[in-house]
């Protein structure tokens, strides 16, 4: 899949929301990849945008959406739903309201097999129960025709990557699956979609808020703020040495275990408001490294090293303090 | 803690719920359906310490930090502070007050309709007895404590971002000039950036009055940060109690390892494939006999699905409910 240029506008009482301004990206067969950023900062809506899961109006959406060849933008409806869960699936965050209270989960699981393949409702209730099996619900058999509020929420979370799943999709949009879920059970579902994307070899774009979620998961990472993106690179990379003051502050505010000390270095301020962001770099009021550049010009995502892109136009004095094996925090004050 | 008296202690404390009562259960002959959220808990507090407490939804954690600020009442044992058991008529005097909460959403746990001002100022009249001017002075006084600025004290909840709110559910705990604050959740709700922010300001707040702090949450990373020690529960029960770093370097409860292994980390060297640990969380309305976590444990033996260990003594002051230790 190939993302060129994607906006989407929401049109309010109070202004344009720029929820997503100007956002590309590619990502390669069978990889993972991370969008990831705090609450608004468009990770989501790009997320849906891609499926145009967003209602229009008050949304708009342009730029262009290239998977297998066609621009899932300018599809007629008719056609993106041959798409839409055929080819590409999605999961989303809380599978309580993601699946239908009143339908057995193993027919919510065959009404996407009757709805997109030629198949008897014996064979898509056979395929069901494998799916259950593969996502590792215990004794499908059993749970087949039990509702969704018989299941725990880590099940039910494997409910809808059966559902997801069911076509064989090529490409997986997973919307933060684990966060409302605990910890052991948020462990396995990262694990489950790891595994399935091994053995059947599909794409995942995750969308989370949680760097160490991406670390566990994915290989290639692209960081949002105020919706565009700051900085894409492979994750170790992004990890280890990040070149924008977004990331470095995103880093610096987690505790750190290597280096400890009594207080943390947050990243000042709030992120801004959509309707009116701030001139040039989007980040300029927070930022430790603000210049008057940035206040004037909005710098693009440029490539500042093999694979790895960045927004900053002083993403270099960042690669200085990696080089000189600084991980301390840029001199932000608590 | 070294052997003064604690500021908390808390005493074999349990807390059920009646979940079904209904006339049919009755006629049945069945007795009401009980949850028990917190079983035969023991935990001291010393003052000045930060305790985090970590568990997995439905474990009891919240359950239990309520019932210290007394919006439960335990069913059985005993909470005492600063040596007065809380529910005594004396400590019903003396301890209004000196335990808070801050509350995981700083959305649902301040009234939409009044102003920051009207929010701490009614907890200033109410539990310290101020009028007029010195409201207004102390309020003042708690925004810039908590690093509001004095323009916002007119404000309404939904004109403050989510990190303001917490900061004024901090404000509102801190009217009432308690020694304790329970804090359940308090960051988990915050993004990173806005999360760093509020945990300087719990630990300022903390090196500033010598505060001591309650800290319950999911969140190891962040436990780990704010926390000298820290007691890890499971469904209802108290597993493993050590020093924060010694939990880190070498968990004893299988649970705890497991809760551990599960907790995602900034490595990418660090990935697997295998999960930390197998199987769903019981229901804590029918909880399995014996050690609440022997279907899930690598290591359960026979013995651990008939008894529940009881939670004993274990090298460098840990306590460990588990019968891998007792020997």
């Amino acid at each position: 899949m190939r993302v060129e240029d994607l906006r989407t506008h929401f049109v309010t009482p109070s202004g344009v929301v720029r929820a997503v301004d100007g956002v590309s990206f590619e990502v390669a067969a069978g990889e993972t990849f991370g969008l990831v950023g705090e609450s608004g900062c468009g990770k989501s809506v790009t997320c849906r945008s891609l499926l145009r899961l967003v209602p229009e109006p008050p949304a708009a959406i342009s730029g262009r959406v290239l998977f297998e060849g066609r621009d899932l933008l300018a599809l007629p409806r008719s056609a993106l739903r041959t798409v839409r869960g055929r080819r590409i699936a999605m999961v989303f965050q809380d599978p309580m309201t993601a699946l239908n209270p009143v339908i057995r989960v193993g027919d919510q699981i065959a009404e996407v097999l009757r709805e997109h393949q030629d198949v008897t409702r014996r064979q898509a209730r056979a395929r069901a129960l494998e799916l259950m099996g593969l996502v590792g619900i215990p004794a499908p058999r059993e749970r087949i025709d039990d509702y969704p509020h018989q299941f725990s929420g880590g099940m039910r979370q494997r409910v809808v990557i059966a559902i997801a799943l069911a076509c064989n999709p090529r490409l997986l949009l997973a919307d933060e699956p684990t966060t409302a879920l605990d910890v052991t059970i948020q462990d396995q579902i990262l694990k489950l979609l790891l595994r399935l994307q091994q053995t059947l070899g599909m794409s995942i774009v995750l969308v989370t808020h949680d760097l160490a979620i991406v670390a566990q998961t994915c290989h290639r990472v692209a960081v949002m703020y105020a919706g565009t993106i700051v900085e894409q690179a492979a994750t170790d990379t992004l990890l280890a040495a990040p070149r924008h003051p977004y990331t470095r502050g995103l880093l610096d505010s987690l505790p750190n275990v290597r280096e400890r000390s009594r207080y943390l270095q947050p990243i000042p301020g709030a992120p801004p408001d959509l309707v009116r962001p701030p001139s040039g770099c989007r980040f300029h009021p927070r930022c430790p490294l603000v210049a008057d550049a940035c206040v004037r010009e909005q710098p693009p995502l440029r490539q500042v090293a093999p694979d790895h892109l960045s927004a900053c136009l002083y993403h270099d004095r960042l690669a200085e303090r990696a080089a000189a094996g600084s991980s301390s925090p840029i001199g932000v004050q608590r | 803690m070294n052997g003064a008296a604690p500021l908390i202690d808390a005493i074999h404390v349990s807390k059920s719920f009646v979940v079904d009562s209904s006339p049919l259960r009755r006629l049945r002959g069945l007795p009401p359906l009980q949850l028990h959220a917190v079983r035969d808990l023991s935990l001291q507090v010393a003052r000045g310490e930060t305790v985090g407490l970590v568990g997995e939804s439905g474990c009891g954690k919240t359950t239990f930090g309520r019932c210290l600020v007394r919006l439960y009442r335990p069913s059985s044992g005993q909470i005492l502070h600063n040596g007065v058991d809380i529910f005594s008529p004396a400590g019903e005097r003396s301890a209004r007050g000196s335990i808070q909460m801050i509350f995981q959403d700083p959305y649902s746990s301040l009234n939409p309709r009044l102003t920051v001002r009207q929010t701490i100022g009614e907890v200033l009249r109410v539990k310290r007895g101020l009028a007029g001017g010195a409201v207004a002075t102390r309020v003042a006084e708690l925004l810039n404590q908590v690093g509001l600025a004095p323009e916002l004290a007119d404000r309404f909840p939904n004109q403050l971002s989510g990190g303001q709110r917490q900061r004024v559910g901090i404000a509102r705990a801190l009217a009432v000039e308690p020694d304790v604050i329970v804090c359940d959740e308090a960051v988990s709700a915050l993004d990173v950036s806005v999360q760093a922010q509020v945990l300087n300001l719990l630990m300022r707040l903390q090196d500033e009055l010598g505060l001591t702090y309650l800290f319950i949450a999911h969140n190891l990373g962040v436990v780990r940060h704010i926390s000298k020690r820290v007691a890890v529960m499971y469904l209802g029960r108290l597993v493993e109690q050590s020093d924060v770093e010694d939990l880190f370097r070498e968990p004893l409860h299988p649970y705890s390892r497991a809760l551990l292994q599960a907790m995602p980390v900034l490595d990418t060297r660090r990935r697997s494939l295998d999960d930390a640990v197998a199987g769903d969380l019981p229901s804590p309305i029918a909880p399995p006999p014996g050690c609440p976590f022997h279907p899930r444990c690598p290591h359960a033996m026979p013995r651990c699905r008939e008894e529940t260990p009881a939670l004993l003594p274990a090298p460098a002051g840990r306590t460990v409910a588990c019968f891998l230790y007792h020997r």
